[in-house]
């Protein structure tokens, strides 16, 4: 077992409402294998989103754990989570996430030169780059980028680490149908080569293009359910 | 480190416009401190140097040097006056009870004409009994001052030939003084046979008016006292303001003070003005750091997201802020030393009192505070403005901006 979430829910406070605080995720729990895939989906608003930041190490459980690897990443100290998710899971966030004063190739290193693990990692940028039709950005700056070529900048950083568990948050919402294909291309090799892949995604389609079993999970105001292996 | 002062350097060649304006902020404020902190010590030196060179505890001129030049003025601003009080009221001033030392100085100035080098004020002292003046000319020169020879203020130019002509005759000059921040720099100093040998010169030269009535020989511009211990200062001047008529006693004490009072305000003045653009800058300084950060929420997030510990991301914005402070610093320090250096005799005389710069220790203390504490500032208001938005979880961050 790779990630294991034992009774996590999370509450949301707000202010100007009539009651000041809800629960996005209702307690659950979730267990994730080595080399799976599963897919988040729901309704807008429904928690997708917030139950992946937890899996991640971004945001704190309201209650229960997240044991990675069977280590709590909530125990961490924030320097040891943040290296911990730096070594072990490769996030993809929602929106454009690249950052305007470097290259292409300097935001897709980055995650390795954070931790002085750069060596290699210029050839597999590239190759990677190369899979995903942007090998001719390189040295484009993100701030000159569309969407689509955002997106894919970010998936690549990712994945340069050589993550266990990759998560990807509406990974292909930008994409055209060839780099939607080739990304789950690339998602298919992670898998295949030892990769837990958790997807968030409102098109169910795109999961057909794995080669791999796909477990689903629907989010319906908080709660989770297993839909399907 | 690698990390940080590598992104930090690449955020700022990217955001020129925006490093730019911070930098300026910062040169305003390092700028203001050097300055002001400059100015006031060196008003303070000058004070300084102003007490130590007076000597004495009384000054007395005669009542002809009110409209021309009083001590004050040829001390303070080196403005000139010939002007000389007769034998008979040195006696009478020389009898005053409470008068431990007493000397005589002979104040002669040279002339705009062909006979004299420059325009000085020309200082004679009896070296017999000279209290103020030789401890003074003793820090630069051991020897003696013989007739002949004369020693310049540190504002007088040293000629080529070791030589300055006074109403027709060439004179050595046999040291040059200290420089003391008030009006004798600019004076030149010689024992009591030289200056009156010139007073003679300038009497056959230029007919003055001024040696009309006067015996050369026995008159004196000012007489400089010290009094005995136990008696009141202000007592013995006014005895002898009561007593000798045709001179104005004055004591050292209330020539310092009207001075210290004038330098008290101005310092405050300037401390107050300098307080206040430091206030200012820092509370621009504070808001321009926090918008920038909260431009940045997004930058962060992304940062935490890729594996960056918050520790990590307080040192991106702490590199940032330290180039960004140093440069404007750096900047404004040289701009303040240029200014300084260019202008130290134009402060002093447009604020009308001894203004003396500080020494190179001062110089780089007031430099290295003018420069970290603009830098601290920096630094702690990015920290703190980072720290606002870090405190929240970075999934938060990026909840806010889906």
């Amino acid at each position: 077992m790779l990630l294991r979430a034992e009774g996590i829910s999370r509450d949301y406070f707000r202010n100007g409402r009539d009651t000041n605080f809800f629960t996005a995720v209702k307690k659950t729990d979730l267990e994730i294998e080595k080399g799976s895939c599963t897919a988040v989906s729901g309704r807008s608003g429904s928690g997708k989103t917030t139950l992946i930041n937890m899996l991640s190490g971004l945001l704190t459980p309201t209650e229960g754990r997240v044991l990675f690897d069977g280590e709590d990443i909530y125990a961490m100290s924030d320097s040891t989570r943040a290296a911990f998710r730096n070594r072990n899971i490769g996030i993809v966030p929602q929106g454009q996430t690249g950052l305007k004063s470097l290259t292409v190739l300097e935001n897709i290193l980055l995650p390795a030169v954070m931790y002085g693990n750069e060596k290699d990692k210029t050839e597999k940028a590239r190759k990677l780059m190369k899979q995903l039709s942007i090998e001719d950005l390189e040295d484009v700056f993100a701030n000159e980028l569309s969407g689509g070529e955002l997106r894919r900048m970010a998936i690549i950083r990712a994945m340069i680490n050589s993550p266990r568990m990759i998560i990807a948050d509406e990974p292909t919402g930008d994409l055209d149908d060839i780099s939607t294909e080739a990304v789950m291309k690339l998602f298919d090799d992670c898998i295949k080569n030892g990769c837990a892949v958790i997807i968030v995604t409102h098109e169910a389609e795109c999961l057909s293009l794995l080669d791999v079993p796909v477990t689903t999970l629907r989010v319906d105001d908080g709660v989770i359910k297993t839909q399907s292996r | 480190m690698r990390f940080s002062s590598g992104l930090a350097l690449k955020n700022i060649k990217r955001k020129p416009f925006r490093a730019f304006a911070m930098a300026v902020l910062v040169m305003i404020l390092s700028f203001a401190l050097f300055s002001g902190a400059y100015v006031i010590i060196s008003l303070q030196n000058g004070l300084s140097g102003y007490k130590a060179r007076l000597g004495a505890d009384i000054i007395v001129t005669p009542n002809s040097a009110k409209g021309h030049g009083t001590v004050d003025d040829v001390f303070l601003q080196g403005i000139t006056g010939n002007y000389y009080m007769a034998k008979n009221d040195i006696d009478k001033i020389k009898n005053t009870e409470g008068i431990e030392k007493v000397t005589c100085q002979f104040f002669l100035t040279s002339a705009k004409a062909s006979c004299c080098s420059s325009r000085v004020q020309i200082i004679g002292f009896d070296p017999e009994t000279d209290f103020s003046v030789l401890p003074w000319i003793g820090e630069t020169f051991d020897g003696t001052i013989t007739d002949g020879d004369i020693v310049i203020g540190a504002d007088v130019s040293m000629p080529a030939d070791g030589t300055i002509k006074f109403y027709g005759e060439n004179y050595h000059v046999a040291a040059q003084l200290k420089k003391t921040g008030t009006g004798l720099d600019q004076a030149v100093y010689t024992n009591m046979n030289t200056i009156k040998k010139m007073a003679q010169s300038a009497k056959a030269l230029l007919s003055l008016d001024e040696f009309k009535n006067a015996d050369i020989d026995t008159s004196a511009s000012a007489v400089l006292i010290k009094v005995r211990d136990g008696y009141d200062i202000g007592a013995v001047t006014d005895d002898i303001n009561i007593h000798v008529t045709k001179v104005q006693a004055t004591s050292a004490r209330s020539m310092i003070s009207s001075v210290s009072d004038g330098l008290d305000g101005v310092s405050g003045i300037i401390g107050a003005l300098t307080a206040g653009i430091w206030v200012l800058s820092a509370a621009i300084m504070m808001a321009a750091f926090a918008m920038i950060s909260n431009e940045r929420r997004k930058e962060f997030a992304v940062l935490s997201v890729i594996g960056a510990s918050k520790k990590m991301i307080f040192s991106v914005t702490a590199f940032e802020a330290v180039l960004i402070c140093l440069s404007g610093s750096a900047a404004a320090l040289l701009m303040a030393v240029l200014i300084s250096f260019s202008a130290a005799g134009d402060i002093g005389e447009m604020l009308s009192m001894p203004y003396l710069a500080p020494d190179f220790m001062t110089f780089v203390i007031i430099g290295s505070g003018a420069v970290l504490l603009p830098l601290l500032t920096g630094v702690l208001a990015s920290l703190l403005s980072v720290l606002r938005i870090t405190k929240n979880e970075t999934g938060m961050l990026l909840r806010e901006d889906a």
